[in-house]
Parts: C-alpha cells; sequence; structure tokens
C-alpha cells in the first residue's frame, strides 16, 4: 500500500465533503437532530421517573450513529464517484483496491469521530448527559466493536454496488435502520419477541449495545459482552472481505465495473 | 529496432455466450498512433476497457513496456493514462482539485507546478478553480486531458475522445492531440467513430468486427484495398454514343445531369474507359475521380460485404 494514493482518496473525500451540502446534512445534522430527538425524549423519560432508561436511549442514538455513519461513508464515496462517471478513471491509476477501500475506511472512521463529539458535546451541555460515564474502556471497546461491524457492512454494500450497480444504491443509507430494531440500540433486547431475540444475537452489535448498558447502569466492564461481540465481528468482517472480493472480480468479469458509469 | 510499448497477443472476452473479443492480436510501437474502428459492438471499447484493466480478459496476454499486465498492473498503470469522453472527473469538486487527486494518486512530486504548468499549457488556468461539473463540454475536455498527462504517460488510451463535442471544440482537441504526439512522442490507441479523425491521427488503423480484427494496415493502405471507385466524366455532346459505349462494356452507370455521366467502376478501368469514350468521338472536358476513403471501407465492413484483408 502506498501512502501517496490512499492520501489522495482521503483527499477527494475531504473536497467532497466541503463542497457537497448534502453530504454535510446527511453526516452532520441529521445524525445530530436524531440525537436531539432522542435527547429531549430521555428528558420527558426522566421527568416521569425513568432516569436510567432515559439515559440508555440518548445513549443508545449517541453510539448507533457511529455504526451509521461508519458504514454510510464507506460506499458513498464509490457513489460520488459513480454519479460523476469516475470510478474507473480512479482505477485506470496505479490504485489498487485495498488502498481504496482502506482509505474509504479511515475517511469514516475520521467522520464518525467528528459526529461522536459533536453529538456527544450537544449532549452534555443540552441533555446533562456525559457519555464518557460508562467508562473509558466500555466506550473504547464498544467504538470498536461499532467500527468493525460497520465496515464489514459498508464492504459489502459497496461490493453489492460494484456488482450491481446504482440500482442498489440506497442500501447505502437504508440498509441498516433495516436492521436497527434487532439490534436493541436503545432498548433492552429482553424487550424484543424471544425469536426477533435470537435473530438479534446474530449481530455482533446487539452485544456492544448490551455491554455499554451494563456499563452505564453498573459503571463496570462487561468483557464477555464485548468479546462476544468482538468474535462475532471477526467473522463478519473475514466473511465480508470474502464477499466483496467476490463482487469486485465479478464486477470485471462481467464488464459491469466499466458500465457503470455508462 | 523497434521499440514495442504495448503487445497484445490473442486476447479474448466472452460475455456469457457472446464472444465480444475474438482471439486479437496488435503491437503499438513507439510515438505510433493506432486508431480502432469498428461498428457498435466491434469490440472496441471492451478491449480498451482490458487494457485498462477495468474489465477481465478470459484468455491472451497483454504487456506493457515488456512486461505482463496482469502481474505487473501497478508497474504499467503508472506509465499510461486514459482519455475518454464517457468518463469524466468528479462533478461536485473543482478542477484543480480533481487534478492534484490524480497527482496524488500517481505520486507526481512537486505536483502544484505540473499541474501549473498543465494548465497553462492548455491555456485553462483561469478555470482551475471552477467546479468541474460547471464546465463547458470543450473545458471539461482540456481538464481531461490534463489528467491523462499528470504522470508523463508513455502510452496514452483515448475511447472517442471527441464524442458529443461540437466540431469546433473537436477540431481543438484533436489539434492538441497531435501536437501533444509530436512534442513528446506520444503513443497513442485511438478508438472513435469519426473516419476523418482517425486518419488525420492515426499511422495505423485496425478495424474490428465482431470482436476480431478485419484490417489492419495505414489509413492509405486500406483504402487502397477497395478497387472501386466513382468516375464522373462531363463532355461536350453526344450522350447517345456514351450510353451505347457503357452499356456494350458492361459499366454501371447513370446521367447525372445534362453532359455529365457517373460511373461505378473499379479504379484500373478509369484510363480505359477514357480512352474508349475518346476512341468513340467523344469530347471529354473535365474528370472527376472520386476514390474511397476509410468510411467507404468502414461502411464495407459494417455491411458485411466481401473485403481485401490481406
Amino acid at each position: 500500500m502506498k501512502l501517496h494514493r490512499i492520501k489522495a482518496i482521503f483527499l477527494q473525500e475531504f473536497f467532497v465533503f466541503i463542497h457537497a451540502m448534502e453530504y454535510i446534512m446527511d453526516i452532520l445534522v441529521y445524525p445530530l437532530m436524531s440525537v436531539v430527538v432522542f435527547g429531549f425524549l430521555s428528558l420527558y423519560l426522566i421527568g416521569k421517573g425513568n432516569p436510567q432508561i432515559g439515559q440508555s436511549v440518548v445513549m443508545g442514538m449517541i453510539l448507533w450513529q457511529i455504526i451509521f455513519i461508519t458504514q454510510y461513508s464507506i460506499p458513498i464515496g464509490s457513489l460520488w464517484n459513480i454519479w460523476s462517471r469516475n470510478l474507473s478513471n480512479l482505477f485506470i491509476t496505479p490504485l489498487t483496491i485495498k488502498e481504496y477501500i482502506f482509505a474509504q475506511t479511515i475517511s469514516a472512521i475520521a467522520k464518525s469521530v467528528l459526529v461522536f463529539f459533536l453529538n456527544a458535546v450537544v449532549c452534555f451541555f443540552v441533555f446533562h448527559f456525559n457519555i464518557f460515564s460508562i467508562g473509558f474502556i466500555s466506550l473504547l471497546g464498544v467504538y470498536i466493536n461499532f467500527i468493525l461491524f460497520a465496515f464489514a457492512m459498508g464492504v459489502i454494500i459497496t461490493g453489492l454496488i460494484f456488482r450491481f450497480s446504482t440500482r442498489i444504491q440506497s442500501l447505502a443509507w437504508g440498509f441498516l435502520p433495516i436492521l436497527q430494531p434487532l439490534m436493541a440500540a436503545i432498548y433492552p433486547v429482553k424487550i424484543l419477541p424471544l425469536p426477533l431475540q435470537y435473530m438479534s444475537y446474530l449481530f455482533p452489535p446487539t452485544f456492544s449495545f448490551e455491554a455499554a448498558r451494563f456499563a452505564l447502569f453498573s459503571h463496570n466492564v462487561n468483557w464477555q459482552l464485548l468479546g462476544i461481540s468482538f468474535a462475532e465481528n471477526i467473522l463478519y468482517v473475514i466473511l465480508a472481505v470474502f464477499f466483496f472480493k467476490k463482487m469486485y472480480n465479478k464486477s470485471r468479469d462481467t464488464g459491469q465495473f466499466a458500465r457503470n458509469e455508462a | 529496432m523497434s521499440d514495442i510499448l504495448l503487445e497484445v497477443k490473442n486476447l479474448v472476452k466472452n460475455y456469457g455466450n457472446y464472444r465480444a473479443v475474438d482471439g486479437i492480436s496488435f503491437q503499438v510501437e513507439r510515438g505510433k498512433a493506432v486508431g480502432f474502428l469498428g461498428p457498435n459492438g466491434a469490440g472496441k471499447t471492451t478491449t480498451i476497457q482490458i487494457l485498462c484493466g477495468i474489465t477481465l480478459p478470459n484468455g491472451g496476454t497483454i504487456s506493457y513496456f515488456g512486461k505482463d499486465f496482469a502481474k505487473h498492473k501497478e508497474f504499467c498503470l503508472q506509465k499510461i493514462n486514459f482519455g475518454s469522453a464517457f468518463n469524466t472527473l468528479l462533478g461536485r469538486i473543482t478542477a484543480y482539485e480533481n487534478l492534484l487527486v490524480y497527482a496524488n494518486l500517481y505520486g507526481i512530486k512537486n505536483a502544484k507546478k505540473k499541474i501549473d504548468e498543465l494548465l497553462e499549457y492548455f491555456e485553462i488556468t483561469h478555470i482551475a478553480r471552477e467546479l468541474y461539473q460547471n464546465l463547458s463540454a470543450g473545458q471539461k475536455t482540456r481538464v481531461n486531458l490534463v489528467k491523462s498527462l499528470l504522470n508523463d504517460p508513455e502510452i496514452l488510451l483515448m475511447d472517442e475522445p471527441t464524442a458529443s463535442l461540437d466540431p469546433d471544440i473537436a477540431d481543438k482537441t484533436l489539434s492538441l492531440i497531435e501536437e501533444l504526439r509530436k512534442t513528446r512522442n506520444l503513443s497513442l490507441l485511438f478508438t472513435s467513430h469519426n473516419m476523418e479523425e482517425v486518419t488525420r491521427i492515426c499511422d495505423e488503423v485496425i478495424f474490428l468486427d465482431k470482436g476480431k480484427i478485419v484490417a489492419q494496415d495505414t489509413p492509405l493502405g486500406l483504402t487502397k484495398r477497395i478497387q472501386r471507385a466513382h468516375l464522373r466524366l462531363m463532355f461536350d455532346d453526344g450522350e447517345k454514343k456514351v450510353a451505347e459505349y457503357l452499356q456494350k462494356n458492361n459499366y454501371s452507370f447513370s446521367f447525372e445531369e445534362k453532359h455529365t455521366v457517373g460511373i461505378e467502376t473499379i479504379e484500373k478501368n478509369i484510363p480505359k474507359i477514357i480512352f474508349g469514350l475518346s476512341q468513340e468521338g467523344i469530347w471529354i472536358t473535365d474528370i472527376e475521380v472520386k476514390k474511397p476513403n476509410l468510411e467507404d471501407v468502414f461502411l464495407q465492413i459494417a455491411r458485411g460485404e466481401a473485403y481485401e484483408t490481406t
């Protein structure tokens, strides 16, 4: 991997970010508005004598944005290039697919960190909730797990876009919200009907959200839940990378990769 | 000794049961321009996409600068570049920002200086800070050319670079390409539907049809293989005598206007016709011979008519 090529993709992402209003809305404004809505809900719940539930709701929403922003940012960079008929131009340079995905991932993580701190500050001053109250270790563990899961989802969706073009582009922003109810972001898993609970545990973030709630209420790290989430994530990442390679090669074999921009 | 930059051997590409590229082989030498011509679906664009590495072949070998493209992709892509009317740069960022991205992709040292020099060369410094999407087609083409030259390529692959440009801008673009060839000894692989462009730019033309090379020669050599010509004769008087002579000798003809006859024949018959009519006492006042051009070769191939390929 060559640093100058990773920097090039990172630069491109930065230039799009500063020019495209819709990018700023998608990455900064809408996630913040979601947190604000759930922040007010938490104030209402706290006022009704449910402080723990109130805090877990706003915490769940702040953490959910880490997954969403990271996953969304990985394929959206490719879509910007496809919409401009520039994607194949990029790959007629020495840029490798590993460098491209790596750069998109670093850029996605940077955006998620930006959004996380923005949300954390707003929640601290407006809703009197400190996300760091769950403890640095728990927060770091949860963050790493969410990044791994979002990376896996992001490369799967990028692979599908390479393979099937823009007709499935809505997966970039619409896939995770479909799964969100199963991942128990703002409520405990036990709320779900039993069959859905089994399905819920197939997703690594479920364990991480449970671990975060455990840390919020007990101020202790739940290594077991974080560990299960991490193990599941490793499996997801391996499968996702394998799937992406298949989709990318198939796309180049069928000529779809070049036709994406036709 | 020839200096071969690109060598393609038995290249094959199948899309399911359809064979888009059927065992083609050719070479591009340093400083030479090779044109790909052929009707839609002939395999031109697929071949270019394979040569750029964005579509995978099913068979055959490609080597750039003597190195196997499949094994040394990064090395080869560092020394080639691509330009097409069908690929553009990222619309939502400025032309300059796009160029900076590509300069970094190629690892250009002093990227800003290099970009500034090329912008100046193409006389587009003033539009560099505009969003790419706001540029005119001609300005975009120039920015694309700057992008295509950032890495000082030794060979430039161009897929219909003037498609959708108005004639004036297309002409200017071709002039720039011609100048680049001269000043940089640049090799070109050039696809186009426009016969005049290919005749103007290319030293050698490869005609593709149904994925196969059906003819390969210089533009002049290709047209010479069509022996047919249209002879137009103007004469003082004696239409009846002219018609009788041409009928007697089984020529295909028609009177285009008064005292003017058009004759479809093979080139070598032209002196015989003129001499024969003179012998009949016809006073020929003007002679026009319309020789075949690349368009005639193209049409002949596209219509599936017999064509001498050797």
